[in-house]
């Protein structure tokens, strides 16, 4: 099946971003240069929060918590607390994505050994489980969605693999809510899992994707645009 | 604008939030900035936040966790979360007892909670606040505060561990180094505000990472290309450092009223210093002693040393000498503090420091005596819609709370009245302030634009301003103002603007200023310039901006000096055009000239894309050693090797690693690039990222490449990453450092194979400490999938060189073999017992400590027994234990035992 979607709001950002997370009522960008995060609140007011002093850091992709957020970079996981300014590194080698568990543990790929690794609250390594071929993951309800070029592996917290589902064409990004998406940055199309994959096709290319409720943000590719949907459409 | 973000927000589902719950404070205060559309504070308006129609619910989560591990002891963490409404109150909080440990921010043993509750009339919040209090104090705490509401009218009284202590800094730039400058303290995370301001421009506020960027931990600013410091940059820093020296408790009430077009504010606001709390060191009895009958202007030196017999200083006429590692009788602590401040330099060919005398050094081992301090500040205002208001305060400064003496000189006051009228086209507005000389007030003493208005560092005492302005038409007004400054410094102005244009003449004392300039849009076209004669300096701002489309502009802008010192020019273009950015310019003084510039892009074009951003600017290096200080055992993360003399990282060590600053600085040309292509077609997938910083004396590269190939059950992977870094910033010679590690991961079903090389070598200027080369090989297959059972081998074989050793080349051998059982549960846990050999085989027979430290000769073997089960829907049980026997060694036991429940 085939679709073409109009959005519901446009929202044009006061800079260029890569990646986003909704949370706490509120949107946080990683800014083009990877440095700080921008928080911008339902009152539109808008806070950057510098996350390091290296400057050729990075951000790829971080989760938020009340006091923390994590962060993925080049050189691992690390966590940056909210109150002190201070961070701490989860894990340091080459991570290709993480995810945060709902009792907060970091589970992660890493890229050069190709191990899924489960840490404990301690933040060493409780579980290791190899040959796992991923490019992105995401996390829901008690299971982690591992995407890899061919399938999804649906794994649970204990690291056993309850289900695999065959997707339909290779696909750089998952994000997982009450439904599956895959999408790939530089494109403008989506899938959904329902009983079925359904492809749907948006009139710009797509960045990031979050689902938040009955809604779904888009970042446009060039992080400029946040596109609203109504997930009722997909 | 505004109704989208607030529907937007609205639009976004509570279940967002990892605990369904919010973080009230927000740390951050607000920056300027076109979306911004409501609000002036980072403290919420709590007013707002409560829901009238949401349904009586209270919701209570959280986490607990217990764990026990055989190194590290018990251990048990909570989070907690709350957040609903019920009969009319609404609660909304978290806690957790995890995070990095700061003395002077606990409460009880819990170190981060957030509470707030609401009522119609009603606010109570505990946590991390961030207060912008009446009379333009802004304070960083952690306590808790209630407010009681009507309207506009409120009170509120606060209590806290404050975590800072209001500072400002004024300081001019330096030509062509935009950083680093140095605040010499740690700073509270987020409570900077940066400003800049010139011979033209009033004092503005930066934006953090596009303007600058800022070391908390070390309190150093850097400064973009976004602005470039000149000589003619003042820059002020407000900020809140970081209270260190005692227990900083913070008392704080406030109030407001309005009636009948009054509304009057008032203050009191404490804070002082826990002198039974001195937080990073230990007062003597002979020390309270002094400080009792010293008085307010008490000057105790404390020496950061103790004995110690495996200490490495003696003490020598007075001073310490340096004795060598572990053969001296002291274990001395010394600070940085500036150049020409301290006694002491440290010498980097014997690792240690060196008395010099007093004010010949730059490091000191003694500090002196921080005096508990007890500040108080009374305000109340008054203020009336006809746009007169009066202040009027109070404050009482104990400088040092161990004495009794010099009690007469704690109290002073001030008062402060303001006229800001406007009727029809005549407006004026003017101020009267008086401070006595001691008066304190928790913020700047000053106005921001004091040092651009006055060009005068005097302390303000007493300051009477007048501005007038008159609007003639719609195109021309006239300004005049006429100010007195303590009575000695007086200054005048008028300045006239028709149309577009501006022109106007100002003194301040003998100084006399012209200055001319317009300001004009006209369709996409934006026009502005200004010329300053001040004495015969010559200064001249300019730029110009056409916007092309919404996302294509180009702008030229730059100013240009003729003085006595002779002349300088600044020039700077800026272009965007989705999907890239560039920015270059350059700025000329004398002999000096910097060239600085930016490009930042973000591409896709089919599977192809590149992000990244490319910069040259200019800043100053600084020369450093690195020393390693002794500490209990098992608690650092280096060992020491008396055969090579050198440190060894090793997990459990007895010695951590510290940066010294030395005295000399060298302006460096800063070159850097991150760039990270990637490719996506068909079965192939590249992605590559490419780090570089070029700082003249340090060089420091990466690459990374990474393939993958996957076609129905085969997949093959190759990585290749290299690093190169050259430090020539060390006190003795350069050191660099160079590794590439190449894998190649092929796999076929259940088989999985993983080849790699790696190469890596560190050199002491030609010394070469260590070079190393791995080629291993790993495979595993799963032979049974439920019961997992995976056999898994592997062989290293590596070649290690020192010039520590030049005869010898050492080969080491390492096989290993080991088994996996697995027993997956679904949904309900997963056991998993692994046993792994290893066999370290070196060729020759007596291994230095320096090579064998992590890698002990000899067959080592690894038991681990790893398991989580779910009890019940909330419970998860975990134990790990692992056993390792190295040859000849004892057993390292590790048992970690952790429950968490969920709530």
């Amino acid at each position: 099946m085939f679709f073409l979607l109009e959005p519901k709001t446009v929202l044009e950002l006061p800079d260029n971003f890569t990646t986003f997370e909704l949370w706490d009522k509120a949107i946080y960008l990683v800014q083009f240069n990877g440095k700080s995060i921008m928080r911008i609140d339902s009152a539109g007011g808008v806070v950057s929060i510098p996350v390091t002093f290296e400057r050729n850091m990075r951000i790829y992709n971080f989760k938020m918590t009340p006091f923390s957020i994590y962060l993925h970079t080049a050189t691992g996981i690390q966590r940056f607390f909210l109150n002190s300014g201070n961070s701490e590194s989860i894990y340091k080698d080459d991570v290709v994505s993480f995810v945060l568990t709902n009792t907060e543990d970091v589970v992660l790929v890493n890229r050069l050994k190709n191990e899924l690794i489960f840490l404990d609250p301690q933040n060493k390594v409780r579980l290791r489980k190899n040959n796992v071929n991923a490019i992105d993951m995401d996390y829901h309800d008690n299971k982690i969605y591992v995407l890899t070029r061919k399938e999804v592996l649906v794994i649970d917290d204990y690291g056993n693999t309850i289900e695999t589902i065959k997707i339909p064409e290779k696909m750089s990004r998952i994000v997982v809510s009450e439904d599956i998406f895959l999408f790939s940055p530089q494109s403008n199309t989506i899938y959904k899992k329902d009983m079925e994959w359904k492809r749907i096709e948006l009139r710009h290319s797509i960045m990031e994707l979050k689902v938040s409720g009955k809604n779904i943000f888009v970042l446009d590719q060039y992080g400029s645009y946040l596109y609203m949907y109504d997930v009722s459409d997909f | 604008m505004a109704v989208i973000y607030i529907c937007m927000m609205c639009l976004i589902s509570e279940s967002d939030s990892l605990y369904k719950l919010d973080s009230l404070y927000y740390n951050f205060r607000l920056i300027e900035s076109d979306t911004i559309l409501s609000g002036d504070t980072t403290y919420v308006s709590f007013k707002e936040q409560r829901d009238e129609d949401k349904e009586n619910l209270l919701k209570i989560s959280g986490i607990k966790d217990f764990s026990f591990d055989i190194d590290q002891g018990f251990n048990q963490g909570l989070k907690l979360y709350v957040g609903g409404e019920v009969e009319g109150v609404k609660v909304r909080g978290a806690l957790s007892d995890e995070g990095a440990d700061l003395p002077t921010r606990r409460i009880s043993e819990v170190e981060k909670m957030q509470l707030e509750l609401w009522t119609r009339n009603f606010y109570g919040g505990l946590g991390d606040l961030s207060l912008n209090l009446p009379f333009g104090i802004y304070n960083e705490i952690q306590g808790a505060r209630l407010g009681v509401y009507n309207q506009a009218d409120n009170v509120n009284i606060t209590y806290a561990l404050n975590r800072g202590r209001y500072r400002r800094v004024e300081f001019d730039g330096e030509e062509g180094k935009q950083g680093p400058y140095l605040l010499l303290c740690q700073v509270v995370y987020g409570s900077e505000r940066v400003y800049l301001s010139d011979l033209v421009n009033p004092a503005r506020l930066l934006k953090i990472d596009d303007d600058y960027d800022f070391d908390y931990e070390q309190g150093i600013i850097n400064f973009t290309n976004k602005n470039i410091i000149t000589r003619n940059t003042h820059i002020i820093v407000e900020y809140q450092e970081a209270t260190q020296d005692y227990i900083n408790v913070y008392q704080e009430a406030d109030a407001q009223y309005s009636a009948g077009g009054f509304v009057a504010n008032s203050i009191v606001h404490r804070i002082y210093d826990d002198k039974n709390n001195p937080l990073s060191f230990r007062l003597t009895a002979p020390e309270i002693e002094s400080l009792k009958i010293g008085g307010d202007n008490a000057e105790v030196k404390h020496i950061y040393a103790d004995t110690s017999s495996s200490g490495n200083y003696d003490l020598v006429d007075g001073h310490f000498v340096y004795a060598g590692e572990e053969k001296g009788h002291y274990l001395v602590t010394f600070f940085y503090v500036g150049e020409n401040k301290g006694d002491y330099t440290y010498d980097p060919t014997i690792k240690g420091f060196v008395y010099q005398g007093d004010g010949l050094g730059n490091y000191t081992p003694e500090k002196l005596v921080p005096l508990p301090r007890d500040s108080q500040f009374y305000g109340i205002g008054l203020k009336h819609k006809s746009g007169l208001s009066t202040v009027v305060y109070g404050s009482a400064v104990d400088k040092n709370t161990f004495s009794q003496l010099n009690e007469n000189d704690n109290l002073a006051n001030g008062y402060e009245l303001f006229l800001d009228r406007k009727i029809r086209n005549f407006s004026i507005n003017g101020k009267y302030i008086k401070y006595d000389k001691d008066f304190y007030q928790p913020r700047g003493r000053e106005g921001l634009d004091y040092d651009f208005e006055w060009n005068t560092n005097d302390t303000l005492e007493e300051l009477a301003q007048l501005n007038t302005g008159v609007t003639l038409s719609e195109n021309f007004n006239i300004d005049l103002g006429y100010g007195l400054l303590n009575r000695t410094h007086r200054r005048r102005l008028i300045f006239i603007r028709p149309l577009f244009f501006y022109c106007g003449y100002e003194d301040v004392d003998t100084v006399h200023k012209y200055t001319l300039g317009f300001k004009r849009t006209v369709n996409n076209l934006s026009l502005y310039t200004q010329y300053l004669n001040q004495d015969m300096n010559h200064f001249t701002e300019y730029s110009a901006n056409y916007r092309f489309s919404q996302d294509r502009i180009i702008g030229l802008s730059g100013n240009y000096e003729r003085s006595v010192l002779g002349r300088a020019i600044l020039t700077r273009l800026d272009f965007t055009t989705r999907p890239f950015s560039f920015s270059a310019g350059h700025r000329s003084f004398y002999d000096t000239t910097m060239i600085f510039g930016n490009i930042r892009m973000n591409v896709y074009y089919g599977g192809f894309g590149l992000q990244g951003e490319i910069e040259q600017s200019q800043r100053y290096t600084q020369k450093k050693d690195e020393i390693y200080v002794k500490v209990p055992e098992g608690t650092g993360n280096y060992v020491y090797d008396p055969v090579t003399r050198t440190y060894i990282l090793k997990s459990n060590g007895d010695y951590v690693k510290q940066t010294i600053l030395l005295k000399d600085f060298q302006r460096v040309v800063s070159r850097r690039y991150n760039l990270e292509p990637a490719f996506s077609r068909g079965i192939v997938d590249c992605r590559g990222r490419f780090f570089y910083l070029n700082e003249t004396d340090f060089i420091s590269r990466k690459e990374e490449v990474n393939v993958s190939l996957d076609k129905d059950d085969k997949h093959l992977e190759i990585n290749f990453q290299d690093g190169i870094s050259r430090d020539g910033r060390y006190a003795l010679e350069p050191i660099s450092q160079y590794q590439y590690d190449l894998s190649l991961n092929p796999g076929y079903r259940k088989l999985y194979n993983y080849y790699t090389i790696n190469y890596r070598n560190e050199k002491w200027g030609a010394f070469l400490k260590e070079e190393r080369t791995d080629y291993g090989v790993a495979m595993d297959l799963e032979v049974i999938e439920d019961p997992q059972v995976k056999p898994f081998a592997g062989h290293k074989y590596s070649r290690i060189f020192s010039d520590f050793f030049p005869d010898l080349i050492f080969i080491l051998q390492t096989p290993s073999a080991g088994l996996l059982l697995g027993k997956p549960i679904k949904n309900q846990g997963r056991i998993e017992l692994t046993g792994e050999l290893i066999y370290h085989k070196y060729n020759v027979e007596d291994i230095p400590y320096f090579f064998s430290a992590n890698e002990p000769p000899g067959l080592t073997k690894i038991f681990t027994l790893s398991s989580s089960l779910s009890m019940g829907s909330n419970t998860i049980f975990s134990l790990i234990y692992r056993i390792q026997l190295p040859p000849g060694e004892k057993p390292v036991q590790n048992l970690r035992f952790q429950t968490r429940i969920k709530f």
